[in-house]
């Protein structure tokens, strides 16, 4: 299946692109999206903390609505993640 | 939401006419909102144009916490700050550059930042909170306070060319540690914006804690109202309360 991953904020900069179309294997979850993906992969300091869990503060939203880890994703989906963001 | 109502002069009439048209508003609302007091941290690109609002909507009064002198940085979005201010206090030019839009209103000017010694007594004189701190800290300071003392918060935010917006009720919403239950690892205070980004995000915080003020309700209780700047995209994601929350899952929250 093939899903888009959007990223937002930090986890842009790092990606360096604003989203990208990633193909997965049937079953894939959100966490396997956030680790196979190029963009989500250069941005992985800031998604996973040192024992490769997702860190709690980053917001993954599935089609509009937030999805944890585990959920399991299918085709033409889209995948954003938010990092934290403050004033200024 | 219940502001103390203070009647209304002519001259409030004659300046607020506008806003007093809009359904639902009407004299009432604009009394509420004179009789109400907000607490702003922190009045620079992001609280500086919220100001601004709160002020030409004739709010009764603003609680201003922002530490520091104007820095030649500051001046692509901070818009309550001036050129000449340069090397003076923020929080004083910030008042200035108020009561020259509204010298009816009241302004209390904290030079310092939100701070555990002096969270408590600034939410406590406030109505709502307008969450404006670039520092997770005070952010958190802040949310603890207000789930504490029952006081409603607009949670406001940028980065580069992106905002967010979200309102926290106590004891209805998800509140700042539903949404981030820990410190955010690598945020860095100093970080790429746009002044104008910073007021798109401004002017929604000030028209939702208008609204919440004058008794209009809330309009992104549990929801976070996301946009980039880039795209001119808007999306509303639903948040929810974490039954775990460390701030407000206790019966007290």
């Amino acid at each position: 299946m093939k899903i888009t991953m959007v990223y937002h904020a930090q986890i842009r900069r790092l990606a360096g692109i604003a989203e990208e179309g990633v193909e997965l294997s049937d079953g894939a979850t959100v966490a396997d999206a956030m680790r196979r993906a190029p963009g989500a992969a250069a941005a992985a300091e800031l998604l996973f903390d040192a024992e490769g869990r997702l860190q709690p503060v980053i917001l993954t939203v599935l089609n509009g609505v937030p999805a944890g880890p585990g959920h399991a994703l299918r085709d033409g989906d889209t995948l954003a993640l938010f990092s934290p963001v403050a004033g200024g | 939401m219940d502001a103390r109502r203070r009647p209304l002069t002519d001259e409030d009439r004659a300046v607020h006419e506008w806003q007093m048209w809009i359904d639902g508003f009407g004299e009432a609302a604009q009394e509420r909102l004179k009789g109400a007091t907000a607490l702003v941290s922190r009045c620079g690109g992001l609280g500086g144009p919220l100001c601004y609002h709160l002020a030409s909507a004739g709010i009764g009064r603003l609680i201003l916490a922002h530490a520091g002198v104007v820095r030649p940085s500051d001046l692509n979005r901070q818009i309550l700050m001036t050129h000449d201010w340069i090397g003076r206090p923020r929080v004083e030019s910030a008042r200035r550059r108020l009561l020259e839009l509204n010298p009816r209103m009241e302004i209390e000017a904290v030079a310092e930042n939100v701070t555990e010694a002096n969270a408590a007594a600034l939410v406590g004189r406030a109505d709502i909170v307008f969450d404006c701190a670039p520092l997770f800290r005070e952010r958190f300071l802040m949310n603890r306070e207000c789930v504490r003392q029952r006081k409603p918060m607009i949670e406001a935010a940028v980065f580069e060319m992106e905002g967010q917006v979200t309102t926290v009720l106590p004891g209805g919403t998800p509140c700042l540690a539903c949404l981030y239950p820990a410190d955010p690892p690598q945020w860095n205070r100093r970080f790429p914006v746009l002044g104008a980004v910073s007021a798109m995000a401004a002017a929604i915080a000030a028209t939702e804690g208008i609204k919440i003020l004058a008794g209009l309700g809330a309009g992104l209780a549990g929801t976070l109202l996301h946009f980039d700047g880039r795209s001119m995209t808007f999306q509303r994601i639903p948040i929810a309360r974490r039954p775990d929350c460390a701030v407000c899952s206790s019966p007290a929250g």
